[in-house]
């Protein structure tokens, strides 16, 4: 009796792993087409027919995966793009490192997360048109609100791996630089009072610290320090895709240019507590060297 | 350009990176395996409030991801007051992973010892020190050995998990690469590479340790 009741529970747990298991490889949240729908442009060319999958990177407020509910302004400007192309969208969350990886390997058409445009990165993925310009946020408790001020004031600083004000923020800072895997252990970081300022995106650290009381973000490019070149010339953002897809790349440099032209992008931004010149790019997109 | 010459450009940072992994793995093991041969005999003292402790320390080093336990030491204590620079933090948190993996190696080693030399030594009239210094704990560690160089190579691998607490080593020194020029294939084979260039030759030490002992033992 004990061996039959286990073996059922037994049969009833691998069951119950396989469909757990099938759900999970289906990956992340899917909105679907609409069948009767005329796409903006034709023979869009995706991984999967008739679906864009969307890699997620998590970088409030322009994107976050939010347990399977991605929200963002980088989401909003897709799902747009998505709906006017008749595509569904899946989502599913990623790294940077992955996300590059997935790309490269088809596994996901394009990614998200404040990604700035760079002339080496463009060697590897090729990217939409610019959708913000990336400014970099000074945010101390000391009411600093440049960089040279930060410099004045000793200390450690830190910023997130990956962004391109690194190289300059090293000469100047030197070994008291620290550099995070990502924001949220910048942030871990500058709240446990290790860091006398913090260098990351404007967006992130604006809504991070909205309404914190001490603790004061200042927009990088607002008084620009001539040693950091991200911040004389700020990067633009776009979406990384895959290289040498001139359908997808054309429907969704349209559909940011829409997007722009018709002042959704600069409502998002205010939307998301950021300035709406951050969606003020240049014509031509500007590749950071 | 080549994957050997984009190599090549990396490879000074990958380097430096090397050293501090090197570094960490060291100061796990030196100050480790010392508090693990003090764990390992403590976990079965007959004071309770020593055993239980000892215990303690073992149990969550063994069972608690390093990755947790590095996450805790540095980012977690501060809130405690308790503030280390990252690469303490690492050292401190590897030191404690090392030793409660450590002592039960060294527990089983002391264990395997056949049972008739310690009748033998009580009925020598030898002392519980003495037995444990002269005839437990030679053999002991003898046979722990190859186990324990087996889990410094895993020590080293494992500081690449440092690299979540900003530690500059190997694994950062690739993810910073990586992020800058989203070759990320490249630069992680790189770092593989450096590390198998120590892990292998370990591994092979490792194997002729195993079989000197066991024509010892022969």
């Amino acid at each position: 009796m004990n061996t039959h009741r286990l073996k059922t529970i037994g049969a009833l747990s691998a069951a119950a792993m396989t469909v757990a298991v099938s759900i999970t490889a289906c990956g992340g949240p899917t909105s679907a087409s609409n069948a009767s729908c005329t796409p903006k442009h034709s023979g869009i060319q995706t991984v999967t027919p008739g679906k864009l999958t969307v890699g997620v990177i998590d970088i409030p407020p322009y994107s976050s995966y939010n347990s399977g509910n991605p929200t963002g302004v980088d989401i909003s400007i897709v799902s747009k793009i998505a709906k006017d192309e008749c595509l569904a969208v899946s989502f599913e969350q990623a790294s940077y490192a992955d996300a590059i990886q997935s790309i490269g390997g088809n596994s996901i058409d394009l990614a998200v997360g404040s990604i700035a445009v760079t002339a080496t990165r463009e060697k590897v993925v090729d990217f939409s048109a610019s959708i913000y310009v990336e400014s970099m946020g000074v945010t101390t408790r000391i009411g600093a609100t440049t960089v040279a001020e930060v410099e004045k004031a000793g200390g450690k600083v830190g910023t997130v791996e990956g962004y391109n004000e690194i190289a300059d923020l090293k000469k100047i800072f030197g070994d008291r630089l620290i550099t995070y895997p990502s924001s949220v252990e910048l942030k871990a970081d500058f709240d446990n009072g290790r860091l006398v300022a913090s260098f990351d995106a404007y967006g992130v650290s604006a809504t991070e610290y909205k309404g914190v009381d001490g603790v004061t973000v200042a927009l990088g490019t607002a008084k620009p320090d001539p040693r950091i070149s991200a911040l004389t010339r700020p990067p633009e953002d776009g979406f990384p895709l895959t290289k040498d897809n001139t359908s997808l790349k054309q429907a969704l440099d349209d559909g940011i240019t829409s997007q722009h032209q018709d002042g959704t992008i600069g409502k998002l931004l205010t939307g998301a507590g950021l300035t709406d010149a951050l969606g003020n790019v240049s014509k031509t997109q500007y590749v950071s060297p | 350009m080549s994957w050997f010459t984009d190599w090549a450009a990396y490879l000074p940072q990958m380097l430096v990176g090397l050293r501090m992994s090197l570094y960490i793995a060291f100061v796990s093991v030196v100050l480790g395996y010392p508090l693990g041969l003090v764990l390992g005999l403590t976990v079965n003292s007959k004071n309770f409030a020593a055993r239980a402790i000892s215990l303690a320390i073992v149990e969550i080093g063994r069972g608690a991801p390093a990755l947790v336990i590095l996450y805790i030491f540095y980012y977690g204590l501060p809130k405690f007051g308790i503030s280390m620079e990252a690469v303490t933090a690492a050292c401190v948190g590897l030191v404690w992973n090392a030793a409660a993996y450590a002592s039960e190696i060294m527990r089983a080693g002391f264990q395997s010892v056949d049972r008739g030399q310690l009748e033998a030594s009580n009925a020598l009239g030898l002392s519980r020190r003495d037995t444990f210094v002269r005839i437990i704990m030679p053999q002991g560690i003898r046979s722990a050995i190859p186990g324990l160089m087996g889990l410094a190579i895993q020590m080293f691998q494992g500081t690449s998990l440092a690299f979540a607490i900003t530690v500059p080593e190997l694994m950062k020194a690739a993810d910073e690469i990586g992020g800058r020029n989203f070759n990320y294939l490249e630069t992680f084979m790189l770092a593989g590479l450096c590390y198998a260039a120590i892990t292998l030759p370990a591994t092979w030490i490792t194997v002729f340790f195993e079989k000197r002992m066991k024509r010892a033992y022969a």
